[in-house]
């Protein structure tokens, strides 16, 4: 019998018999045994609402499995293993183990807002994705992703300062993402502007990165989103049964 | 012509004092060719762009509405802001103000702590540079200011993501005639319309440019940008209008990268929209600060006779 | 006892129920129509076949049309509105449009719903592209006997898609109820185009499908066995056109692929709105709206029929989504409702 859905067939369930003989027909090759290993055996029944008590998965609970997210997702169109609406699925019925074999791009999605925009149900997908993505990283599941460092180098920057100097953040980002600041497409660009801005504004771009812009008066507010991330960090950790000294990522 | 938005709070945000100074440079150089008023929110943050969300949406609606509350402070009804990514955090943060319990007990101890009021939503209208142009001049006024036509230009009028979606923190729109369209937007069409571009049938208008993870994930971002800029090239577009400083800058990069990285060379310029009207109102290239773009079309402009 | 006279506004299937049953016990009616007509949105949208009877609306309906205008102790109003309603239960008083004032003991509400209006989706392509009708369209080309043909060029559609919660169950515009008879109408009139045109297909994408109760056999499986209509479980995101035909675009959620599917017709099984003058006419009889916006009910288990005011029933879609064999038992129950009110003591109606 053909094989209508190519997709699951997974490499880890594919036997190879070098030489298999069956009444005299030559049956050697690669054999799926992915039926047998697709029994569902438990339900992680934490995971939707550990994932529910992260910024943007308030809404999990709404879905009824419509597809409008995929269907319009930016991402699923250029990665069709990229699909919200499956995973929302597994997340409410908590087949953790099938969410896994996607973590490694689950953090893609690009926040163009097309499935809130489709949503019927006003699941708001897109805060789905990054609670998702958070509660893998907090549960150690994967790393921090390139997105959350940048994310956090930036966002760290407002919290400080009250604004943001783009090039104190790409520094810093390419520092700590093992990336060479020199990247040739990055320089071609940068080196056809130059050859066009005058000296006074190329100083100006150059000073700004000494002189870092920044809101006056803005230490009262620094202490108040300080104090308001530590707690919201305890709550979040409660919620995902962590202790005290694991999944401090903010 | 309506007497509206003759004048207004101005929000530039982060990137205009960075990569998207041109922005800022031509709004400016709009707003005074134009005869209208824009006042400079004093001491204005960042709105938290599309990283903080991330971290707390919350937190996002308070760096948006200590925004907003400078705008009232200074006896503004309307704050306007050029850059779609601050434009959609003035506008969450209103709608999240009226909706929703949880963002508006965080802003309100937050703003306490942080010892300035709180921000009372409906106090400020939030308006794009689009509407601010469309409402305060309109396309007949443009007309009849209009010293240099683009006579021909043909523009892919690009308006990206977070001018639109979601729907529902921008009541004002899909209202009928007159008002903008979240699925077609057309304010940016009417606009360089009167100015003389020919506007292309662009079937990428709200298409992503992966903008959120322009560094983060750098290909991803490369492949949704040249889809965009092959598109634009096969529509005849001589250029792409843009009107936010994050898709602005992505086209940018991603143009660069995806020919150095990816071997796909494409033509199309990309400019800002404030930047090809003050060409059209008779403004010099350099004061809509062309020079201060990445993609350079300095060429392709001086061809035309314009700037 | 002297005979009540009571006023019944709405004469759709719950109306003309309603006063139907009040006249035969006796009581004196005054029936109000907006419209120049009666028989409500199964004769002034042009339904053809009703559910589950299978008879033409314009037989059935104007069958209950035909009984309350013979009947004499109905005085009916066309194209006239209650303007004005005041007093309490035995004795109120009604200003009408048309400049009447009319006495009642009591008011009937049958006043209706309205069609959702699928402009307020402009992804699926309502108002953008001709080939884009809506079920209430459909029920018209069978009842005008003009047949299922495409708009933009009367062409017979080879392939017919049939969208099912179009303005219901959606959040992005405030419409969070299930319009209950949509799902049911859908298969019949997939039926009906199957039974009309056999070399057409007709495809129903579909969330769940609601076809309750006794409709499980003759809707839902019937026109799966005896016409052969596919049922897809996806929500159409888009509908766009490649300037031929229409294309429907979603995700095919039990195999987890994308659809881009060409379709020559698309019909929107559109949901039953709160009537749209619901305000007003709450703040004419001075009752309350649910959250939605459609007539608050009293409790069911005490005060079956009645609103929020003592002596104002309702009846039918007014309350909500109902079916027209549903509308039609609530007029006649609302006519009981009035009948014992008017024979309690004030005393115990006032409790």
């Amino acid at each position: 019998m053909p094989i209508h859905e190519k997709s699951l067939i997974r490499p880890e369930n594919i036997i190879r018999h070098e030489s298999m003989n069956l009444q005299g027909v030559d049956v050697s090759g690669d054999w799926s045994t992915f039926i047998g290993s697709r029994t569902i055996t438990d339900y992680n029944e934490d995971m939707q609402d550990e994932i529910a008590a992260l910024p943007g998965g308030e809404y999990i609970h709404r879905c009824w499995q419509c597809g409008s997210c995929t269907n319009t997702c930016t991402v699923n169109a250029i990665e069709a293993r990229f699909n919200p609406r499956y995973w929302i699925y597994l997340i409410r019925i908590g087949l953790e183990e099938e969410l896994l074999r996607d973590k490694d791009i689950l953090w893609q999605c690009v926040s163009c807002n097309k499935c809130t925009y489709t949503c019927p149900r006003d699941v708001v997908p897109e805060g789905v994705m990054k609670a998702t993505a958070h509660w893998l990283e907090l549960k150690g599941h994967t790393p921090d992703s390139p997105s959350t460092i940048f994310d956090r180098e930036f966002s760290n920057q407002i919290f400080a300062t009250g604004k943001v100097e783009e090039g104190r953040v790409l520094r810093r980002f390419f520092a700590s993402t093992g990336q060479a600041l020199r990247q040739p497409w990055l320089e071609s660009m940068v080196i056809g502007l130059v050859s066009r801005l005058p000296v006074k504004m190329l100083l100006r771009l150059g000073l700004s990165a000494v002189l870092r812009p920044k809101t006056r008066k803005w230490s009262k507010s620094r202490a108040a989103i300080t104090d308001y991330l530590q707690q919201q960090g305890r709550a979040e950790r409660r919620a995902l049964h962590l202790s005290a000294g694991e999944g401090t990522h903010v | 012509m309506t007497q509206a938005y003759q004048k207004v709070a101005y929000y530039p945000g982060c990137a205009l004092e960075g990569t998207a100074h041109a922005y800022d440079r031509s709004t400016r150089a709009v707003a005074k060719a134009l005869g209208l008023e824009i006042e400079e929110l004093q001491n204005w943050n960042c709105c938290g762009a599309m990283e903080v969300k991330s971290t707390d949406p919350k937190l996002q609606t308070y760096l948006s509405a200590r925004n907003l509350g400078i705008a009232a402070k200074m006896g503004h009804t309307a704050v306007m802001a050029p850059c779609n990514g601050c434009y959609h955090n003035l506008k969450k943060a209103e709608y999240d103000l009226r909706n929703d319990p949880a963002s508006i007990e965080t802003e309100k101890r937050i703003s306490t702590k942080a010892g300035h009021a709180s921000y009372q939503p409906g106090t400020v209208e939030t308006i794009h540079a689009l509407d601010w142009i469309k409402k305060a001049i309109g396309e007949d006024g443009l007309r009849a200011r209009v010293k240099k036509s683009l006579s021909g230009l043909k523009v892919a009028n690009y308006y990206g993501c977070m001018y639109s979606r979601p729907r529902h923190i921008f009541p004002e729109k899909d209202k009928g005639p007159g008002s903008e369209s979240t699925l077609k937007p057309h304010f940016m069409d009417d606009v360089l319309g009167a100015a003389g571009a020919v506007n292309v049938e662009f079937p990428l208008k709200t298409a992503c440019c992966g903008g959120a993870h322009t560094l983060s994930d750098s290909d991803t971002s490369t492949r949704l940008v040249l889809n965009i800029l092959t598109t634009a090239d096969a529509c005849g577009a001589d250029v792409i209008a843009t009107e936010c400083a994050t898709c602005h800058s992505g086209l940018e990069m991603h143009q660069s990268r995806g020919e150095k990285v990816f071997g796909k060379k494409t033509n199309v310029k990309i400019l800002y929209f404030t930047q090809l009207l003050g060409l059209a109102l008779g403004l010099s290239a350099r004061q809509v600060g062309v020079h201060e773009n990445f993609s350079d079309s300095v060429g392709m402009l001086r061809a035309r006779g314009l700037g | 006892m002297s005979e009540s006279r009571v006023l019944v506004v709405g004469s759709g299937p719950a109306g003309l129920s309603a006063a139907h049953a009040l006249a035969a016990a006796g009581s004196r009616v005054t029936l109000v129509e907006k419209a120049d007509r009666l028989g409500g949105a199964p004769i002034l949208s042009g339904y053809a076949r009703l559910v589950p009877s299978h008879e033409w609306a314009r037989d059935a309906i104007g069958g209950m049309v035909a009984r309350v205008e013979g009947n004499q102790r109905i005085d009916i109003h066309r194209s006239a509105v209650v303007e004005n309603f005041e007093g309490s239960l035995g004795n109120f008083r009604a200003k009408l449009s048309n400049g009447q004032v009319i006495g009642a003991d009591a008011a009937v509400l049958c006043t209706g719903f309205t069609h959702f209006d699928s402009v307020s989706k402009p992804e699926w392509g309502f108002g953008i592209y001709p080939d884009v009708v809506t079920t209430v369209q459909v029920e018209q080309m069978f009842s005008s006997g003009a047949g299922v043909r495409c708009p933009s060029d009367g062409r017979v559609p080879d392939r017919v898609a049939i969208l099912l919660c179009v303005g219901s169950r959606d959040r992005q515009i405030g419409r969070e109820w299930c319009s209950k008879i949509c799902c049911t109408v859908s298969a019949n009139i997939a039926m009906e185009i199957r039974e009309a045109l056999p070399k057409s297909s007709v495809y129903i994408y579909y969330m769940d499908v609601r076809t309750f109760g006794l409709y499980e056999g003759p809707y839902y499986w019937e026109s799966q066995e005896e016409h052969r209509v596919k049922y897809i479980k996806a929500r159409i995101a888009e509908v766009a056109s490649d300037g031929k035909r229409l294309i429907l675009k979603g995700e095919d959620t039990l195999v987890k692929r994308p659809i881009t599917i060409p379709f020559d017709m698309v019909v929107q099984a559109v949901g039953m709105d709160p009537n749209v003058d619901n305000v007003h006419i709450a703040s004419v009889f001075g009752i309350q709206l649910d959250k939605y916006g459609y007539v608050r009910k009293a409790p069911v288990y005490s005060a079956a029929g009645g609103t929020s005011r003592p002596g104002v029933f309702v009846a039918g879609a007014a309350t909500g989504p109902e079916t027209i064999d549903d509308s039609i038992a609530q007029g006649q129950s609302a006519a009981i409702a009035v009948l014992a009110a008017m024979r309690m003591p004030v005393q115990e109606a006032a409790e």
